[in-house]
């Protein structure tokens, strides 16, 4: 347990009746770069400051480096924070700003000086140290946030959607940046993000947030490649969502009428004949006819549209039963379908991911 | 070339149309502020003899100004008052308006309305009001007397610290607005990064929201000192008999003595120095930023 | 050559006809000046003084002549008089200070009265009909309405024996006690006769001066309005304070212990005029009001009804004792001193600067 450094357990928080938060748990290993990713309003930021100790949560623990958090003012714990607006203090310059965890902390002035030296090379702010706040780029605010926060070497980094404000190029350089901080200091960075493409860059573990609830923890592959809800399959990545009744169910496959086709499936939970299921399949994953593998479902299908995105193409086709899918395939010329094209089309079971309706009755 | 002059084209469309908007601005100051300073300062070199006034071209009003020890005095008690004013105005409101801003929620607006409803009643009914409150025979006094607290009414009126206290009164709003507008703006989280990396209240408060409320401050200080320094009515109806305020000699010298040439010397001087302030301040909160 | 002559002839004609049309139809478009009619646009004092005005005399001359009038207050009469020099607003007759009308003469402010239209002005006591505070002026500017002079005013319960002299402003239970007017002309005045000069011819400023700052460690604060002294004496702030009869009769009818002292030194006197002022409009109906105005009956109403100040009409008919209630009798006014407004303006300046001197 030595190396866990976050440890969130039973944690709710309640505004009168609403659950904002509702029984959280997870636990963070050092170094480690965790999202709490979801929608907005899903309760990821009250999470991330239950950590902070700006709220108090309603119930639940918090446990940073094993010790309880509990009646910890924000200053008194060993998180620091990057916040959304990031509310750098205008009236100082940068290197104020960098400095004044130090300064609150009394420390000497040289050791400071030095400390905020390192953080503007760490941050590659080297020579903006006198620049005023209003004069920089948003990227180079954004950096001197990460410094400010760094400064006082916290165990756990908490970022609130740092790079919202960003456009999307700088965006992706920020996130390379950030991953690349993290990497130096070695500190737990915990992110908040409703951006999944984001979370999935960057880190190591992701919890899906929503309603108040985690979805999945996981690795971003796992999250991607097996989601264990239709939220999540639905929330991170694009994907296509069947609704479908299982029958012939056995040794942990099955088949499943989705009205109009039936296609076989792999089910990960005791599954029964007869039960409701959503079925997610993504884009990538859908073949053509002429690559379709052995083993693969087999579906009449006429291609609907074509939308070009650059390296990559999206098909949508048309499914007996009015039911319409996307499907991606790389634009490298092997493929050349137009709308109107009818063939057929496919999936292996394994490459779908079923879930069980929570009512089937 | 012809992108050049187009994008000129645009740039001289563009300050006409800024010009057409400022005009009505511009012709209100011109008729209502620029041409009676002229003619302030116009009159100012007239002469006034045996209440007559004529045309003649003299220096002999500022001349009399200057030289007349009293007119200075006058002037420094009235810096004075002002400047007391001011920094009792900053302290008494900086409370209320950093909880209006900060911490009033939902009850924001019904507070606002509560400082802007004073404005509607006329200072010199507010005035008035004191001297009811704070009279020999006032409610004041009434309760003193009554639980024992006193043997004899207390007298606080007619006094210099009867005009401060009037002045405050009147004033405060003026002090309270601009700080409330320069709290309300700065960002919540300035505040909780401040906690979040150590420091604590007070700490946060020096640090943090003190200094970003500056320009707030240096408005509110600017409106409540000028207007103290040219107040009129509370040194009249407040004053004892040596309460005497710039304002009220210029008022004498236009109402009683008829010498307007003096008067509008008097004033000149006056809104000369108090531009100086205004320049002043101006310099000092822009240096802030 | 004579189709021409004969439209010029027509044309002179249709000329002559319309004229005469017009004559009829609008007879008082030719004798405007000669017509009392039309609007009347009156300033006066606020407070009592407007109604007792409004009352007294403008109800009347409304139903006299049928001229709808405009009756609008200011609150000193420092204020009216720089309204009436800055000329800015039309006033077709307004009240002013018999103190303030040389400079207001001089200023070019006011228009000569016609007294061919007021016949009541040779009914005003002499004093009135040629007065010193026109400076000598070859015509005639004002017309006395009431007079009076500010004296002492004090409570009867706070004060336990009754004053005689200025010199009781000095008594040391008063200290914090007095007011004194805050105006330098009637600052000076005081002076004056406490040091046993001259209003009218003040030789020795100096000592006028010292005796000011002697007074001033007695004064709550220096007053500057009727209304407000009126407030400070019926709240008992003031004990004792230089004032006017009528608001002091007003204010024992209020039921305040309040008395009203002429100390044996004298008192100085004021006039309360009526003016034309040049912004007028109407000339003839503000000589009309002027004339209604000091008509013996009107006046005998205005001061025994309305405000109790002396009448200028010495045709008013007043009994002893109303004649002491206004301060009318024959010995106030034989002793009472009227300003010299050209000693007046001729020294303002001075004035008005040791005034500030003892208030700063």
């Amino acid at each position: 347990m030595a190396n866990i450094d976050v440890e969130v357990a039973g944690l709710t928080k309640r505004f009168g009746a609403f659950a904002a938060v509702e029984d959280v748990s997870f636990s963070i290993r050092r170094g480690e770069f965790f999202s709490l990713l979801g929608p907005s309003g899903c309760g990821k930021t009250t999470i991330m400051r239950m950590i902070a100790g700006f709220e108090q949560p309603t119930a639940g623990t918090i446990r940073i480096a094993g010790e309880d958090m509990a009646g910890r003012r924000p200053f008194e714990r060993p998180t620091n924070l990057v916040f959304q607006h990031l509310s750098l203090f205008p009236h100082m310059t940068v290197a104020g700003n960098i400095a004044f965890g130090l300064q609150m902390k009394k420390t000497p002035r040289r050791e400071t000086e030095k400390s905020v030296g390192e953080m503007l090379d760490l941050v590659q702010l080297s020579g903006f140290g006198g620049r005023k706040i209003p004069h920089l780029s948003g990227g180079q605010k954004q950096r001197v946030a990460i410094a400010r926060a760094l400064i006082n070497r916290p165990a756990v980094l908490l970022l609130d959607e740092p790079l919202g404000a960003l456009d999307l190029k700088l965006r992706e350089q920020m996130q390379l940046e950030l991953k690349r901080i993290q990497r130096e200091v070695g500190t737990t960075f915990i992110y908040v993000t409703h951006d999944q493409k984001e979370a999935i860059t960057m880190s190591n573990q992701i919890a899906v947030v929503n309603n108040g609830r985690i979805e999945q923890i996981d690795s971003a592959a796992e999250i991607y490649e097996r989601p264990q809800t239709p939220f999540v399959a639905n929330f991170i990545g694009q994907t296509n969502l069947l609704k479908g009744r299982l029958s012939g169910v056995g040794g942990g496959a099955g088949v499943a009428d989705c009205g109009g086709f039936r296609v076989r499936v792999v089910c990960g939970f005791p599954a029964r004949a007869g039960e409701n299921i959503s079925l997610s399949v993504r884009p990538e994953k859908i073949r053509f006819a002429g690559n379709l593998p052995e083993g693969a479902n087999r579906i009449a299908a006429e291609v609907d549209d074509v939308i070009f995105l650059g390296s990559l193409m999206h098909y949508r086709l048309a499914l007996a039963g009015g039911i319409t899918l996307t499907a991606e395939a790389p634009k490298d010329g092997s493929l050349s379908l137009a709308r109107g094209d009818k063939l057929e089309i496919g999936w292996l079971p394994e490459d779908g991911s079923v879930f069980a309706d929570k009512k089937t009755e | 070339m012809n992108a050049a002059g187009a994008a000129i084209g645009t740039a001289r469309r563009e300050r006409a149309k800024a010009a057409a908007l400022l005009l009505p601005a511009a012709l209100w100051l011109l008729v209502f502020f620029a041409l009676p300073a002229f003619v302030l300062l116009d009159s100012s070199f007239d002469r006034y003899a045996d209440a007559k006034v004529s045309d003649d071209f003299t220096f002999a009003n500022y001349a009399r100004v200057f030289s007349e020890s009293v007119y200075l005095k006058v002037f420094l008690r009235s810096v004075a008052v002002a400047a007391l004013v001011t920094a009792a105005s900053l302290l008494l409101a900086y409370p209320v308006a950093h909880f209006i801003a900060r911490r009033a929620g939902k009850n924001r607006d019904l507070l606002f309305l509560a400082l802007i409803v004073p404005f509607w009643t006329s200072i010199v009914i507010r005035t008035y009001a004191w001297k009811i409150l704070l009279g020999t025979s006032g409610a004041v006094n009434y309760f003193l007397l009554q639980s024992g607290l006193a043997e004899a009414p207390v007298k606080m009126l007619f006094s210099p610290s009867a005009v401060v206290v009037g002045l405050i009164h009147v004033l405060l709003p003026f002090m309270i607005i601009p700080l409330y507008a320069s709290l309300e703006k700065i960002d919540p989280g300035t505040v909780e990064a401040a906690m979040d990396l150590g420091a604590g209240r007070v700490q946060t408060f020096l640090r943090i929201t003190f200094p970003l409320s500056l320009p707030g401050v240096g408005v509110g200080c600017l409106l409540v000192f000028i207007l103290a320094l040219g107040s009129f009515l509370t040194p009249q109806l407040l004053g004892g008999p040596g309460s005497l305020m710039i304002s009220n000699v210029i008022q004498t010298e236009y109402m009683e003595t008829g010498n307007w040439p003096l008067g509008g010397a008097l004033a000149v001087v006056f809104l000369a120095v108090s531009l100086v302030f205004v320049a002043g301040c101006n310099k000092l909160f822009k240096a802030e930023e | 050559m004579k189709s021409i002559k004969i439209k010029e002839e027509r044309r002179t004609a249709l000329k002559t006809i319309a004229a005469g049309g017009a004559m009829l139809a609008f007879p008082g478009v030719v004798r405007a000046q000669e017509k009392i009619g039309g609007e009347l646009y009156l300033e006066t004092f606020g407070g009592a003084y407007s109604e007792a005005v409004t009352a007294y005399i403008v109800d009347s001359f409304r139903e006299k002549h049928g001229v709808k009038v405009r009756v609008t207050n200011f609150g000193t009469g420092g204020e009216q008089f720089a309204k009436i020099k800055a000329g800015n607003n039309r006033i077709d007759v307004s009240s002013l200070n018999g103190s303030r009308i040389w400079a207001s003469i001089q200023a070019q402010a006011l228009l000569p009265l016609r007294l061919e239209n007021i016949p009541n002005f040779r009914k005003l006591h002499s004093k009135f009909q040629n007065p010193a505070y026109e400076g000598g002026s070859a015509e005639r500017y004002s017309a006395g309405l009431v007079w009076g002079d500010t004296a002492i005013a004090y409570n009867t319960d706070l004060v336990k024996e009754k004053p005689a002299s200025w010199h009781d402003f000095l008594r040391p239970e008063l200290q914090g006690r007095v007011s004194l007017l805050g105006q330098p002309l009637t600052m000076v005045q005081v002076g004056a006769i406490m040091t046993g000069q001259d209003i009218n011819n003040i030789a020795d400023l100096s000592a006028v001066e010292k005796k000011l700052e002697e007074v001033k460690p007695q004064l709550l604060k220096f007053w500057s309005s009727g209304s407000e002294m009126t407030q400070l004496l019926a709240t008992r702030e003031v004990w004792m304070a230089n004032f006017w009869r009528g608001r002091v009769n007003k204010l024992r009818e209020d039921g305040h212990p309040i008395q009203y002292v002429v100390p044996k030194e004298g008192a100085p006197g004021w006039v309360d005029c009526m003016v034309v002022p040049k912004t007028c409009e109407n000339r003839r109906a503000a000589e009309a009001f002027i004339d209604h105005a000091l008509d013996a009956g009107v006046q005998g109403k205005f001061v025994t009804e309305g405000i109790t100040y002396a009448p200028c009409n010495v045709g008013v008919a007043l009994s002893r004792e109303q004649q002491e209630h206004l301060g009318a009798t024959p010995e106030i006014f034989e002793t009472a001193v009227f300003p010299d407004a050209r000693y007046v303006a001729a020294n303002q300046d001075m004035w008005n600067l040791l005034a500030n001197r003892i208030k700063s």
